[in-house]
């Protein structure tokens, strides 16, 4: 009963508290081609790959319907790397479907323009949507539409504190004078007198613009690019197809230095204490007695993974237990299997039953083998071994090293 | 110096009109060569450049203009097609 009015109360505050737009959400795989296509016709890198984005941390302010049901935290904002265009699996943003589809197309041409930030995050947007407009003209009037629906659901500078109302009033400024003709040089020249720099984390999404990481993702490629080619080729060869988890979503993810000893840490559980997901732990998982099915869960949970070298991973082990040759296509035995003598080059004697040659019918025989009685060969090849044997016995110079248990 | 005659005039305006459809679809074609070997098999003529212009002196508007003659000669796909018609909808500004 509990779990059931629990599952109802969740449902009701998820729905009440979400400030998206279900009906009107447009999904990454119904525009994916477009996205693609125009992200390259604008310009942008042949080897970017377009990956859904995963969920991650935002800010700006949540209203206490969020608040009671832990939404408004977590959103999968649009990045751009040297590697990959991440952008929302989903879009809901807006309440106008047509609204949420341009945004795609115009979140694809502005990645293509984004080149390696001059200044911070909000000036190195505005010089990328004025690129974008200058090389797609054709898109400046449902820029306009997106930036003033966008603006429309800013917060209040004036309900923010601290930093955070000093990035929302120059994000809305900006916004503001992106709707203006040659806005990216007016920009530049009114920021240069404030200059603080801008921290996208501390304002709401702004959906319209996306994060770039070039240099740093460049340089972790850079990094790891020789090593991380070695593991996935030598775990491509011997990982098994369908065991392990497959997911396209782009995660964020930092380098750890594993700084722990030799023998893992020790686990036990507290009572008192709530155990959960947060940083890089070493710990001892040789022995675990099942695997954890649901690792995209964990990730998605996990704000940022922290990925260190070292240990095994859990594909190798599932690797092991795979491939092992499988009983189904062995061959079926028949009998006990003939007796027969062996030579025991030690005592340099013949021990007679010592040895069994076993027969075996394949379990799926060949074509041309069906119909063929071959237990008369047997026979007879049974027969010949063993009056060879007797002959060796009797004569001693040429005793067979081994009659081995042939199969 | 003075404004040039009514005739001269007319003349002039018509050609930099066509100025500025040649440019038009010049950057037209020049995002949809970048797709060529990886979204194209094929990539974007000049001949086909010219039979758009042609489609538009004879009165057909430009994005119907760079469909028919553009989209529709790279692909008989229709998700392809729908993808190419976004382009050509980015790259045409009726004010420019």
């Amino acid at each position: 009963m509990e779990e059931w009015v629990g599952e109802r109360w969740h449902r009701f505050i998820t729905r009440a508290a979400d400030a998206s737009h279900p009906r009107a959400a447009v999904a990454l795989d119904e525009v994916a081609r477009a996205v693609e296509m125009l992200f390259r016709a604008a310009g942008g890198d042949r080897l970017v790959r377009v990956v859904p984005a995963v969920a991650q941390k935002i800010g700006g302010p949540r209203g206490w319907l969020q608040r009671v049901a832990g939404q408004g935290e977590r959103a999968a904002l649009s990045t751009l790397d040297a590697e990959t265009l991440a952008l929302p699996p989903v879009l809901a943003v807006f309440d106008d479907a047509a609204l949420n589809r341009d945004l795609y197309l115009w979140l694809a041409a502005l990645s293509a323009c984004h080149v390696e930030a001059e200044g911070d995050w909000i000036t190195a947007n505005l010089n990328a949507s004025a690129q974008a407009l200058r090389h797609f003209p054709g898109l400046r009037a449902r820029y306009r539409r997106l930036a003033q629906a966008q603006l429309a659901r800013r917060p209040q500078p004036a309900r923010l504190r601290g930093p955070a109302e000093a990035t929302e009033r120059a994000v809305q400024q900006a916004l503001r004078a992106s709707l203006a003709p040659d806005f990216a040089a007016s920009w530049r020249s009114g920021r240069a007198a404030d200059g603080a720099p801008a921290s996208p984390d501390t304002v709401a999404p702004v959906w319209i613009w996306l994060h770039a990481h070039l240099q740093d993702a460049s340089d972790s490629i850079a990094a790891c690019a020789d090593q991380t080619r070695a593991e996935d080729s030598k775990d491509q060869k011997k990982r098994p197809e369908g065991r392990t988890q497959q997911d396209s979503k782009r995660r964020r993810a930092q380098h750890s230095q594993d700084t722990s000893n030799k023998n893992g840490l020790v686990m036990f559980f507290r009572a008192e204490s709530i155990l959960s997901w947060a940083e890089f732990v070493r710990v001892n998982r040789t022995s675990d007695d099942e695997d954890n099915q649901d690792a995209s869960q964990v990730a998605d949970d996990m704000e940022q993974l922290a990925i260190a070298k070292g240990g095994e991973t859990l594909a190798a082990r599932v690797r092991f237990d795979l491939d092992l040759p499988s009983a189904s296509a062995d061959d079926l035995p028949v009998g006990e299997g003939e007796p027969l003598p062996e030579w025991d080059y030690k005592r340099g004697a013949l021990l007679p039953d010592r040895c069994r040659a076993q027969r075996l019918r394949a379990r799926h025989p060949l074509p041309d083998a069906e119909g063929t009685d071959a237990a008369p060969a047997v026979a007879e090849l049974t027969t010949r071994l063993k009056g060879t044997s007797r002959a060796a016995a009797a004569s001693r110079p040429c005793a067979p090293r081994r009659a081995g248990s042939t199969a | 110096m003075d404004y040039p005659v009514p005739r001269s005039s007319a003349a002039s305006s018509a050609n930099s009109a066509l100025a500025r459809l040649a440019t038009r679809l010049v950057k037209l074609a020049s995002a949809l060569r970048r797709l060529t070997d990886q979204d194209l098999e094929e990539t974007v003529s000049t001949r086909l450049l010219v039979v758009a212009a042609r489609l538009v002196a004879s009165g057909l508007p430009e994005l119907a203009a760079g469909r028919v003659a553009i989209v529709d000669a790279l692909t008989d796909d229709a998700e392809t097609a729908a993808a190419l018609n976004e382009v050509v909808l980015a790259a045409f500004h009726p004010g420019d």
